[in-house]
Order: C-alpha cells, then structure tokens, then sequence
C-alpha cells in the first residue's frame, strides 16, 4: 500500500522499533511520520504554519482512520505508555525555543515571579532536555528540577511526571505556565491556570501568528492540571511554556553509611534536614536522595546519602561548555558499569555474595566521598547505560511510608535472592512535595520515590510483580511512575488517585472527545482503566 | 578507490567503525548511506532498533562545538605518520570559525565528557575520505557512524539536528 504524503514531512515505514531499554519491542509499524524543520527566524509570523500543518495533516489523517496514533519522543520510557500501534509522530525536529518577552507576560507574573528572576521560556515539545539546559545556560537560567538523565524530549519527560528529588520545587510538569496541545486537525487551545496566568493575551495572539492557525487561549484548572500530565493522550503537546530560574549550581556532597538503618541515615530522611551530619551547610537542603545497595555486605557500605544546595552561579557562566559534564550522579549509570562487570554472567548462576561485592564496587566508584560544585545540566546529564538491556521500576508513596517501603523491599530480596532472582542493580529513594498536576504521582504533601534500576532479566521482572503485590497485601498505598514498568491496575490507580481519575478523564471528554480517545488512545490507559 | 582509503583509515586502529559526535545537538531523524561518500544513496532509517546500533568495536571522534551542529565537510583523512583524524568545515553562515582537525581518540576509548578531547585548528589540506551529509540534514548533524560494509565499502548512518537560534517572544 502506498504510503500517504504530507505537506513539510518525511514519511516512511518502520521494519523494526523498540524503545531504548528494549521493554518493548515492535515489528513492522506501518506509518511514521517526521515534520521537518522550521525557518531560521522562528518569531517571524507563519514560521511554524508548515511544521504544525503536517502535525494536522497527518491528525486528519488519522481521525477520519480512527487510527492510534502514539508521540514518541527519545523511547526512553520503560512503560507502554509509548508502545506504538499504526502511527508514530517523531517530534524530532520540532524543537524551537524562546525566551518569552515581557509584552508576553501579565503584569502580576512580571511584578511577582519576574520581579525574582524567575523567566519563563516557551519550548517546543520535541526539544531534548539536554538542549534546553544548554540555551538556557547560555541566556542566564537553569530549569527548575528535571529528569536524573537529559535525553528526553521535553514533552514526553513532562507527560510521563518525570522528576529529580527537588524538596522545593516538585516534578517538572510543576514547572510549567503553559501548555500548547493540538486536539485535532483543526483545534489547537493554550491552556493555563486561571488564578494567576503568566502569560498574556499577547502572548496566545502571537502564537497564533507563528502558528498560523487561531489558538484558543483556555485558562481553566481543570483542564490545565489535567493536561500538565497528559499521558501523551489529550492531544499532541506541540509546545509549554516552563519557568527557569535564575542560573545556580549545585552543591554536592555523598555521606556512606554502613548500616543501611542507621538512625542518622533515617532522621535525614524522615525530616529533610541534614543539619547533623552537614553543619557546615544550611540544614535544609535543596536536594536529598538515597542510593541502597540490595544486597548488603558486612563491614561495607550499604547506603549513598546525596545531599546538595542550590549556590548561585559564578558570574561567567560557563558559555562554552563543550558537552555536558556528566558526573553520572544517577543510578542508570551504575547500571551501565554493572552491565560490563557481569559481562557474560547474567544468564548463569549468579550467587549473592559475588553480586553483591561487584555492586558495592560499581557503586562505591560511582558515588566518591567529597563536594563537587557542578549546573544542574551537568548533574543530570547523559549516562552511558547500554540500549536493550534495562529494566526499571519507580513506586512511590507517602513520605511517611518511606520506612515501610523499604522494608518490604528488602523482604521481597531475600525471599527472591533465596531462590537465586536478584535485581541486578541498585534502589534509589528519592522525595518530591506536592502537585496539583491531576495525575501527577506526587499528590501527597510529601512524596516518596523509589527507583529499582536494573539489568533486565525473568527475576528483576518477578522481583517487581512481588514487591507490588506485597505493598498492596500490607495496606502500603503506592503508585507507579507513568514511565517505567509498573504494576498499576483500574482498582490500583483509583486507590492511589481517588477521584483525580474522574478528573482527567472529564478533562479528557472536554478536549479531544469521543473521535479523539481514539486516536489518542494507549495501551497504559487500557491498563490503568483510563481508556 | 575510496573503498582502498577507507579501509586504510580505519586499519590505522583496529577497529571497524567510526562514530564521529557533535557537541551542542540533538537527536532528530536519521538516514542509512549506502556509501558514505555519496548523498544520493542516503535514505530513511527504517530498523528503529537502538540495541542493534551497539556502538562497541568504535573509534570515537568529538567534533568541534564552535560548528554548533551545523556542519560543511567533514573529511577522513590518514596522515603520513599513521595516526588518523577528521578536517571539519563549519557551516556556519557568517565569520564561521574553522576549519579544524579533531583527533580520532584510542580504539574503544569513549570520549571523556568531562574533558573532552579538542579540535585543533586546521590546516587547508582537506584530503580524504569525505562524509557525504544528506539532504534532509541541512547540514546540521548530531552523529555520523561509518562502517564497512558487508561488501567492503564504507556505509554510514547520518543521525540530522535539529537547527537551533535563539530569541524572544514580543
């Protein structure tokens, strides 16, 4: 069958796809499509018209089909949130950005937030976070929070909740001031809050002039916080407008504990305050994060304390920096070093104590004792993790449960290592405070994230299913991260979420309608009963 | 010929593909060159596999960021000594800094990120082995693997960049 055409982008199709960690594989998909690049001057009217023509084209296409069509960004979401069905949208080169002007803006942002240096930069969707961070170093700013690695696209890292463990500011769809979604061939709304918008009317007129189309300008809370964590399936998240801080770096300093329930260890963690092990730093730090090891050794270390504050910024900034500079701050990267540590074991017999000694090397090595002063962009850069080999789970719960959940992961261990299952990586707990992102996983005042990484094999994958059913059969509530394997289900996902399910779905009726659920449909919302 | 000056370039380490990475870019569609000296024989990447790109048995090479992802030529080149490297021409419009020689760094030595291996400015002898850049890129790269073919001759998969200016909004 022919492929069809359409204006301003490639066409082809697939032999082959999967998404990086090779979680899900797919044959044949008939039909990917690629808009190609905008002009030069991307303030100038119509300079968008041709990228977001072929975004409706190819919606029109799909609607009068009632064909699934799935955006998919850099496949580096573990879930089936972006396994493909008949059509991929590759947002690849849709990655304009701006920094947003003060006739943009309303006078209350400019006079409250602004006023603090805060500034927000309209970003389209397909941007890579790595990039984002590289232009806003270069105008003066960092964002907020993001992901521990920079290889999403913006979208996709902002639909899927993804976070960092920022204690002030939230996840990343909690720092966004707008949202671009185009809902069908011919509808595309800009959503924001309607109690103190950032942006302006100017602003949604001069969107519509690149765009060439009219954009409807919503403020409405409903819709916004529903659409700050669309799943990929309110529409096709063409643009967001997130707000960037005044450019900081990082402190960073690791504390090792041998005994992983050591008291100073959990009084850190149950109130964020270091101010006994670190006098020297303000009590209070901005960021707070905890590597465990699985399988503890004697007389070894068996927790990473990451503790950092944000500093501002030396005053040249570092304009010229080459590639970011990874630190590898982030467990993906033990799992890389893990990957060629056990280089031809992982399908053999593998005893606990000589996993366990390999772990405690990659780790130890990963997380030096000693501060380093680094931008965030750097922090959470590129990790070296190998394509088709991972696995990773994120739970999180109440920050009050963060003892619970970790004692039940360590029971789920033994009773897996036992019978020689082991999860061939690390555990990482990390906290995140409140949103008002409908179905942002961190609806609690405070919120824990726990992080299971690993080569993937039948045991990490059985580790995960009992570690679920297990918190589930202690009353611990829990829910998954959107991105990463999960073991959430229609009962699971109501427990969690309450009504905020009802919320997004009417939120969901109100923007794309019947014909849209289809097309923007996913197989995570028929798992989840979001469908 | 160029069947001849590639396998010579690539023998001067012992290994069979080249990956050559542009700083300041990003990821956007990719092209499979059937040789990579020719821009015609460039068509859509159509196995979206990343295990099967396994970038093991590598020579790495980090282009210069001064080109901003955007690149004019990019030239293999053997040079008497035996070592090898790759004379970039930034296609940057303007005073476009350049042209440099970037090292070709120690057979499956990946770059350091941290300290990342720097171009030299280069000399006008742009002999060698030139990269064929398709169409589709507009001359704005994130990566470019070449690698020997079944039949021997050099074949590459050219990863374009999106183009990327800076501005503001009224």
């Amino acid at each position: 069958m022919p492929l069809p055409e359409f204006p301003h982008a490639e066409t082809k199709s697939l032999t082959s796809w999967s998404n990086f960690s090779g979680t899900i594989q797919k044959g044949a998909v008939p039909l990917y499509v690629t808009p190609l690049a905008h002009g030069p001057d991307l303030t100038a009217a119509g300079a968008l018209a041709p990228q977001l023509g072929a975004v409706r084209e190819l919606l029109r296409y799909c609607f009068a089909r009632q064909l699934r069509l799935r955006p998919v960004g850099t496949r580096w979401s573990f879930s089936s949130i972006i396994e493909p069905d008949q059509v991929i949208l590759d947002p690849g080169f849709m990655s304009g950005m701006l920094r947003v002007g003060p006739a943009s803006l309303t006078p209350e942002y400019s006079a409250g937030r602004g006023a603090q240096g805060f500034a927000p930069f309209w970003i389209c969707g397909g941007r890579t976070v790595a990039m984002t961070n590289v232009r806003l170093l270069e105008e003066g700013f960092c964002l907020q929070t993001s992901g521990a690695g920079d290889g999403q696209r913006v979208a996709g890292a902002v639909a899927t909740g993804t976070h960092s463990s920022d204690l002030r500011v939230g996840a990343m769809h909690d720092a966004l001031l707008g949202i671009q979604l185009v809902t069908g061939p011919d509808r595309c709304v800009f959503l924001q809050p309607e109690r103190k918008p950032a942006l302006s009317e100017a602003f949604v007129l001069w969107l519509s002039s690149v765009c060439g189309m009219h954009v409807q300008h919503i403020q409405d809370d409903a819709l916004f916080h529903a659409a700050q964590v669309s799943l990929g399936s309110l529409g096709v998240v063409f643009s967001v407008v997130l707000e960037a801080a005044p450019a900081y770096r990082f402190v960073r300093r690791i504390t090792r504990f041998e005994d992983r329930n050591d008291p100073a260890l959990w009084r850190a963690i149950r109130l964020l305050d270091t101010g006994s092990l670190h006098p020297d730093r303000p009590h209070n730090p901005d960021h707070l994060d905890v590597v465990f090891h699985p399988y503890p050794e004697s007389g070894k270390t068996s927790a990473w304390l990451t503790t950092m504050w944000k500093v501002p910024a030396p005053p040249v900034l570092a304009h010229a920096m080459p590639v970011p500079l990874a630190i590898a701050s982030d467990v993906m990267s033990l799992i890389a070093g893990l990957f060629d540590a056990l280089d031809g074991e992982i399908t053999t017999d593998l005893t606990t104590p000589i996993l366990a000694g390999i772990i405690s090397d990659e780790t130890e090595a990963l997380y030096a004792e000693g501060d380093i002063e680094a931008y965030p962009g750097q922090l959470f850069g590129t990790n070296n993790l190998p394509a088709g080999s991972g696995a990773s789970t994120e739970i999180i719960t109440d920050h009050r449960d963060s003892g619970d959940l970790m004692r039940v992961l360590y029971e789920v261990l033994d009773q897996h290592s036992a019978r020689g299952e082991h999860l061939l990586g690390a555990a990482a707990l990390r906290f995140v405070p409140s949103t008002r992102a409908t179905l942002g996983m961190n609806i609690k005042p405070l919120n824990a994230y726990l992080e299971l990484p690993s080569i993937r094999n039948e045991g990490t994958l059985a580790i995960y299913d009992t570690l679920f059913d297990e918190l589930e059969r202690q009353g611990i509530a829990y829910t998954c991260h959107w991105g990463q394997q999960h073991g959430m289900d229609e009962a699971r996902l109501r427990a969690w979420f309450g009504a905020r399910v009802d919320r997004w779905k009417a939120a969901r009726d109100a923007l794309i309608g019947e014909d849209g659920k289809k097309v923007f449909s996913a197989k995570i919302l028929e798992e989840v009963g979001l469908s | 010929m160029r069947t001849c000056l590639f396998a010579l370039i690539l023998l001067a380490g012992c290994t069979s593909r080249m990956v050559l990475m542009a700083p300041r870019s990003a990821p956007a569609s990719s092209y499979v060159c059937a040789d990579a000296t020719d821009a015609s024989t460039c068509s859509p990447a159509t196995d979206l596999v990343p295990a099967n790109d396994s970038q093991s048995d590598s020579a790495f090479v980090v282009l210069p960021q001064e080109c901003r992802g955007s690149f004019g030529q990019l030239v293999l080149r053997k040079r008497r000594s035996g070592g090898r490297n790759v004379w970039v021409r930034c296609a940057l419009m303007g005073e476009a800094p350049g042209p440099f020689v970037c090292p070709v760094l120690p057979d499956d030595a990946a770059p350091s990120l941290s300290d990342p291996p720097r171009c030299d400015p280069g000399d006008p002898d742009s002999h060698g082995l030139e990269l064929a850049i398709p169409a589709a890129c507009d001359e704005s790269v994130n990566q470019v693997v070449v690698s020997r073919l079944h039949s021997g001759r050099p074949g590459s998969t050219v990863t374009c960049s999106p183009p990327d200016k800076g501005g503001m909004t009224p």
